[in-house]
């Protein structure tokens, strides 16, 4: 290694860092020890470089330059939480969920849906309860029929046997179920009414056809549809469906 | 693992050096101050990416250059350089005559230097780091960061050299 070749390579040598460990330094270096003349400018050479790197050590920050930086970072953690993992993988859970939901969920419903003898039954129920209002009031089961008839409904219901048994019509309504006819008799059992109230017992009668999954058989079923008690069964191509506040009623005149 | 920085931790470390680095790079303190804040910020949102936590000062580093070349790239175009064609200038300021300038005056004429040679001979200077961390950082071979540094000194103190006063004989006073 020539002088200038030591010169070249010491060029980059840093006396406060470890570069003596570098083995071109270091041979570089030893040279040094052996040449007067490169020593000398290797003195001065050293002096210059840690002179400059006092220059460049000089450079200072701003003041409150470090709580500037931590200040507008926290500024933007506020403006983008949305971003962070956390969140974002919980927006992704909710969006999957929500995918799944309606995939699922129609099925599930489908699975608890009404048919449409339930679905019926619960219209019925709270036409007699909530928006009931008779066509006709009378207690003359004849004029119930003939009015019946002229609406071109079921006015050849045929009532259960102990129906009349301490009961009586009170009157009648023409009803429809999905563009179809359906009969609702009124009776008022003998019970004190409720405010307002003109009957207590109801009868619906309705074409067999018309209601698609509703009892075939004449035995009666019953069911409980919001605060009244029903029983349903099928006759003659009929479907009837009587409801009253008691079960017990029910089943009394159902002569069961 | 890099996750074991807290964020202000991380920033009263190395927000300094950092600055100092930008600065030399861009000589202006708003862009040294972006620089370094936005360095930061890619920590906050990359950070965790990091697996090896002694990696982290060299990371910093590494993404403030990239950041500084970005904002370079957008405004101008480098000059291509045959780096290991060139030749190698020898120093001719004396010591004493660098111990006269100040930060802003190294700095200017840092700026004068080779844009290649810039990086390199900044982070020869601010911080302890080997050569083949420099290299890391810069992402760049060791024999190149060597080079570079090497060039970038020879013509800083050329730079001084020329800009000095010739130094009288004494018979001259």
């Amino acid at each position: 290694m020539t002088p200038q070749q030591s010169k070249q390579i010491l060029l980059a040598f840093r006396p406060w860092a470890n570069d003596a460990l570098d083995p071109e330094m270091a041979e570089a270096l030893a040279l040094c020890r052996e040449n007067p003349e490169l020593a000398q400018w290797l003195e001065a050479h050293c002096e210059t470089q840690a002179a400059l790197r006092n220059s460049f050590k000089k450079i200072t920050p701003p003041v409150a330059f470090k709580e500037q930086i931590i200040s507008e970072y926290n500024a933007s953690l506020r403006q983008t939480w949305w971003r962070r993992p956390t969140v974002m993988a919980t927006l992704a859970l909710i969006v999957i969920v929500v995918a799944i939901s309606s995939i699922v969920m129609p099925h599930l419903k489908s699975g608890s849906k009404l048919t449409a003898f339930e679905a019926f039954r619960t219209r019925m129920v709270n036409s007699a309860v909530k928006t009931y209002s008779m066509d006709v009031e009378t207690n003359d089961v004849a004029q119930i029929r003939v009015y019946l008839a002229g609406k071109q409904s079921h006015a050849d219901y045929v009532p259960p046997a102990n129906l009349y048994e301490k009961t009586s019509a009170v009157g009648c309504a023409a009803l429809s179920w999905k563009g179809k006819p359906v009969a609702m008799i009124c009776y008022k059992t003998g019970h004190p009414l409720a405010d307002g109230s003109k009957s207590d017992m109801f009868l619906f009668v309705a074409d067999a056809k018309d209601v698609p999954n509703g009892p075939l058989a004449s035995t009666p079923q019953f069911t409980k549809v919001g605060m009244l008690s029903t029983a349903s069964w099928g006759q003659g191509g009929k479907l009837y469906l009587l409801a009253a506040l008691d079960e017990g009623e029910l089943v009394r005149r159902l002569g069961l | 693992m890099a996750s074991a920085w807290d964020f202000e931790g991380l920033v009263a470390r190395y927000y300094e050096p950092l600055y100092q680095f930008a600065f030399s790079l861009t000589r202006a303190e708003a862009d040294a101050c972006d620089l370094t804040q936005q360095t930061f910020y890619v920590w906050a949102t990359k950070g965790h990416q990091l697996r090896d936590s002694d990696k982290v000062k060299t990371w910093l580093f590494t993404t403030l250059h990239r950041q500084f070349l970005e904002s370079r790239r957008r405004h101008t175009r480098f000059p291509h350089h045959e780096l290991e064609s060139a030749e190698i200038e020898l120093p001719v300021v004396q010591p004493r005559e660098i111990n006269t300038l100040d930060t802003d005056k190294v700095l200017a004429t840092l700026a004068r230097v080779d844009e290649n040679f810039q990086a390199p001979v900044a982070l020869f200077y601010l911080q302890d780091y080997s050569y083949n961390e420099i290299a890391e950082i810069l992402e760049l071979p060791l024999g190149t960061v060597k080079s570079r540094i090497s060039r970038g000194i020879g013509q800083l103190q050329a730079m001084f050299a020329k800009d000095m006063p010739p130094k009288k004989k004494r018979s001259e006073l």
